[in-house]
């Protein structure tokens, strides 16, 4: 398309004949075929889901035997094709070697499913999901390209430790301080991804693959914090409150500080410090939110004050997506907290008018400072 | 990237299901068959697909509250006679433990489930509301007293299950229950 505009500005006399070349040599050299890129993401993953409804369908016309041979020969032969293809694959399309290992560890992720049914036996899900990523997250993380790979990796990390930790409390014995702040540990465990993924990133041909790793790491440090601060304004913690409660709060913390300076320390600069400084304010808020259990106010005050110091670290680091993103989430929760401190509003005709003022407001004043301060993207967003 | 660590982690993944494959076979293929009667039913899970739920009705074993972690099986395989409390350091020659780390913990001994095709887990599902069948499910016991349910299928309710099952529910056990009949009745002059 811009090929077309470009040679409609010449025929309008706007651009001359070596301008029109360069931008087209210029457009070609930068050409980002997005179109041909979300067929390849939706190839994959259509395969992916595909795998997962072909083996839950289970056929029992088909002997198991020759189920899993099948299975495990084609998860074979994809891992054939990657070894020996990987170079000339990538050169044609990153992506392709994307969807290859993305279909790859789908393909092995269902197997566990597939054993489970053909020997009848199972087991809580985080133990297939910890045996899968001790199996396929080293290929995830020496082949991957992109988000997907990315999203598989830290994605099955999360999924694993929430898993898990669902398991523990069903099944566990013991709800002792050790057993809690070991289960604070390893709920944090996925943000070691960050600094590995800031140390990796420069010293790696696959830069893309470790931001995204870092970046979602990242998120997951922010999402940790902002569900915290949202549960102790629901007052959501044990009503005993627990000494326990509050070191194993201390503890994911403490995970979360160290991921935080590892990143600072792996990737020296204003965005690697500013990513860092998040990511160790986020577990900051973890133990705070414990103690501002059930104080609605305070609690959401905490809540601005990660948002404010997110907004004000990515206006130094000129991350201007993540800028955006902070005000408008400040200003949501403004409104949803105007609704906690006053739950009558909705109930008059003055008060919905009121509130209606008020969002309209806010909504204002967030799309004015988004606009005007937000920051010219840098090289790199967080 | 070094070749040596590229061929690692490609062959990890094949190695690692292969070898779990393998001992999967070897561990499902082991073991003593027994047939326990079975009541109940649930469907599905998203990962690993259909199967049906059942509750174990070990013969001679009524729970009371609290659920037995291991038990002792008697009988002449695969015909199951009893099943018994096995306690802690008693010697038996056919035991079953619930694995705590597994699905249902410390229920193990309670509930079970087994996959089955999409389809066969319908009708099962069906049979097992049914009342005029007795479901009964083939385990797999080993010595270390793991087991894995293997088969299931129904047979027609015994004359003995179907007395039973036809029985007023909290039938009165007590000679003297104010609500029973008189036993003597009165003749009118």
């Amino acid at each position: 398309m811009s090929a077309r505009k470009i040679a409609q500005w010449h025929d309008a006399g706007l651009i001359d004949a070596a301008t029109r070349d360069r931008l087209l040599a210029h457009e070609s050299a930068h050409a980002r075929p997005l179109v041909l890129w979300a067929v390849w993401g939706i190839g994959a993953l259509a395969i992916g889901l595909g795998f997962v409804s072909v083996v839950a369908a289970n056929w029992e016309e088909i002997p198991g035997l020759v189920r899993l041979g099948v299975h495990l020969a084609l998860t074979g032969g994809l891992l054939a094709a990657l070894f020996l293809r990987e170079d000339r694959l990538t050169e044609r399309s990153p992506w392709a070697t994307e969807a290859l290992v993305f279909a790859i560890a789908a393909l092995g992720l269902t197997f566990f499913g597939h054993l489970g049914q053909v020997y009848q036996t199972s087991s809580p899900l985080w133990q297939p999901l910890a045996l899968w990523l001790a199996l396929f997250a080293p290929l995830l993380l020496l082949t991957g390209r992109g988000w997907p790979t990315a999203l598989a990796v830290l994605g099955g990390a999360v999924w694993c430790v929430w898993e898990y930790a669902d398991a523990a409390g069903q099944f566990g014995a013991g709800r002792d301080t050790a057993w809690r702040v070991w289960l604070a540990f390893v709920m944090a465990l996925p943000l070691a991804f960050a600094p590995l993924a800031a140390w990796m990133r420069a010293r790696s041909l696959r830069a893309q693959f470790w931001l995204r790793l870092e970046q979602l790491a990242f998120a997951y440090a922010v999402a940790g914090g902002s569900l915290a601060c949202t549960f102790a304004s629901l007052g959501g913690f044990s009503e005993a409150r627990p000494v326990g409660e509050f070191v194993a709060m201390l503890t994911s913390g403490a995970v979360a500080a160290a991921a935080g300076g590892g990143v600072a320390l792996a990737r020296p600069g204003v965005s690697g410090r500013m990513a860092g400084a998040i990511i160790a304010g986020a577990g900051a808020v973890l133990p705070a939110a414990f103690i501002l259990d059930s104080q609605t106010l305070l609690a959401a005050q905490l809540f601005f004050m990660l948002w404010a110091g997110i907004a004000a670290a990515a206006l130094a680091a000129a991350w201007r997506g993540v800028f955006q993103l902070a005000v408008a989430v400040i200003a949501l929760r403004l409104i949803i907290l105007s609704f906690e401190l006053a739950g009558d509003l909705l109930t008059s005709g003055f008060g919905l008018i009121l509130a209606g003022v008020m969002i309209l407001g806010v909504a204002w004043l967030a799309v004015r400072v988004s606009k005007r301060f937000a920051p010219r993207d840098g090289e790199d967003a967080a | 990237m070094n070749r040596a660590a590229r061929l690692a982690v490609t062959a990890l993944p094949l190695l690692g299901l292969g070898a779990l494959w393998a001992q999967s076979d070897r561990t499902y293929h082991t073991g003593t068959e027994w047939e326990v009667p079975i009541e109940g039913y649930d469907p599905r899970d998203y990962l690993r697909g259909h199967y049906v739920e059942f509750a174990y009705d070990w013969p001679g074993v009524f729970y009371d509250g609290i659920v037995p972690e291991a038990l002792c099986l008697t009988g002449k395989a695969p015909r199951l006679e009893r099943a018994e409390w096995l306690k802690e350091g008693q010697s038996c020659a056919h035991p079953v433990r619930a694995d705590l780390s597994g699905v249902y913990g410390s229920n193990a001994l309670m509930r079970g489930r087994l996959y089955i095709g999409q389809e066969r887990a319908e009708a099962l599902q069906q049979q097992l509301q049914n009342r005029a069948h007795r479901g009964i499910v083939t385990i797999r016991q080993r010595d270390d007293g793991s087991f894995t349910p293997i088969s299931i299928r129904f047979r027609p309710l015994t004359p003995a299950e179907r007395a039973e099952r036809d029985a007023p529910p909290n039938q009165p056990l007590d000679p003297f229950d104010p609500l029973a009949p008189p036993a003597v009745m009165e003749q009118a002059p």
